[in-house]
């Protein structure tokens, strides 16, 4: 579309082509010729005086008032059928002890306190395992000395490796006597 | 009932806002439901029972959407806006279903060359033209030249600068004058001002 002027329409609506200034004139020139301009005036001038035949109108059908939905009325047989549904759910529904038992599974928070649970073991406990593990230990190294040849006895055919001298010179050290004691740690000896 | 009709009408919108009022609906009714189907009978190419339709479509909006209304606006601009804006989806929907050539009345000169000087068929020859106008035009055209707004309300209305709807008009304008060349005016000395 061509750009037009928008003075242009103002001019048309409110001043005859004579009474037009010189320098108005010049702008409609520039757009359209004497005799469009008032043509175009003739066309404005009959429309504002059209005359069309308008009837009667209407009455206005009432709209309905809109009513949130819980004040809205509903029928007998609706509200009913809702009440017999309600307790036919209440009394048909498993209850709470029939219901399975469902374990969930353990989420990493639960495992969490899993490991809380085991480090609230007592400590003595601790302490005497750590203890009898160590005695144990010594007296283990030195059944495996003393039984090794009867083992070598009754197995002839498995391969004979003969242990060095530093292990077959291990002897049994009673951490029980009062003379040993002082290789036990000290928080241990403590304990026991 | 009586207390209404010296209400202004943004307070019958605010009693319809807030008390769902009957009453408030039937006298904006009583005010505006003339003008209003006046309007709706030009933009709907004179189709009376569709323009009564349509009033009564307008005032159910009022009273579903009132909450669109702002009340820092006139409620007489809202009312034309909302019928403006019912005839262009109008004109679209019938667009979509039909081709435009089909359903836009078009300018027949043929029919008036025989008597065109004569006023009464030179003014059934113009409301052929605003009929056979595109309907922007014809919006802005009829809210200006026969229902006398001004060209801020009609931006209003139509939602558009006041620049384009003296652009519209002027090619409006235009339109007409080439449909109606050969009316020979006589009335160059009643030229007016429009207010």
């Amino acid at each position: 579309m061509e750009h037009i002027p928008v003075e242009l329409v103002d001019l048309l609506e409110s001043l005859s082509f004579d009474a037009l200034s010189q320098k108005q004139r010049q702008l409609v020139l520039n757009q359209m010729t004497e005799e469009e301009y008032r043509a175009h005036q003739k066309i404005i001038l009959e429309a504002t005086e059209l005359d069309y035949a308008i009837p009667e109108v209407a009455p206005l059908i009432m709209p309905k008032p809109s009513q949130p939905f819980w004040k809205k009325p509903i029928p007998l047989w609706q509200a009913v059928s809702s009440v017999a549904a309600v307790l036919l759910l209440f009394f048909f529904l498993p209850r709470d002890s029939e219901a399975p038992v469902t374990i969930s599974k353990t989420s990493p928070a639960i495992q969490f306190v899993h490991d809380t649970v085991v480090k609230q073991l007592p400590a003595d406990t601790v302490f005497t395992v750590a203890t009898r593990w160590i005695i144990d230990t010594v007296y283990i190294g030195s059944t495996l000395v003393q039984e090794l040849p009867q083992r070598i006895l009754e197995a002839p055919n498995n391969l004979y490796i003969p242990l060095k001298d530093a292990f077959s010179g291990i002897s049994s050290v009673s951490l029980k006597e009062e003379k040993n004691r002082i290789s036990i740690p000290e928080a241990i000896r403590v304990e026991l | 009932m009586h207390h209404l009709s010296n209400q202004s009408d943004e307070a019958l919108m605010i009693l319809i806002k807030d008390h769902q009022s009957h009453p408030a609906l039937t006298e904006l009714h009583r005010r505006y439901s003339r003008k209003l189907l006046g309007y709706f009978i030009k933009m709907l190419n004179r189709d009376e029972y569709l323009a009564q339709d349509f009033v009564q479509e307008l005032f159910l909006k009022i009273w579903e959407k009132n909450q669109l209304f702002q009340e820092d606006k006139k409620l007489y601009t809202w009312l034309f806006t909302i019928a403006s804006n019912m005839c262009k989806t109008h004109y679209r929907n019938c667009y979509r279903m039909v081709p435009e050539d089909m359903e836009r009345p078009v300018f027949d000169r043929k029919v008036f060359q025989e008597n065109i000087t004569d006023k009464t068929q030179f003014q059934e020859a113009l409301k052929l033209g605003i009929d056979s106008l595109e309907v922007s035009h014809k919006t802005v055209f009829i809210l200006r030249y026969l229902e006398q707004f001004s060209l801020q309300e009609i931006a209003e209305i139509t939602e558009t600068p006041v620049g384009t709807v003296k652009s519209r008009l002027f090619y409006a304008t235009r339109k007409m004058t080439e449909n109606l060349k050969a009316f020979d005016p006589k009335y160059e000395e009643h030229l007016f001002k429009i207010s």
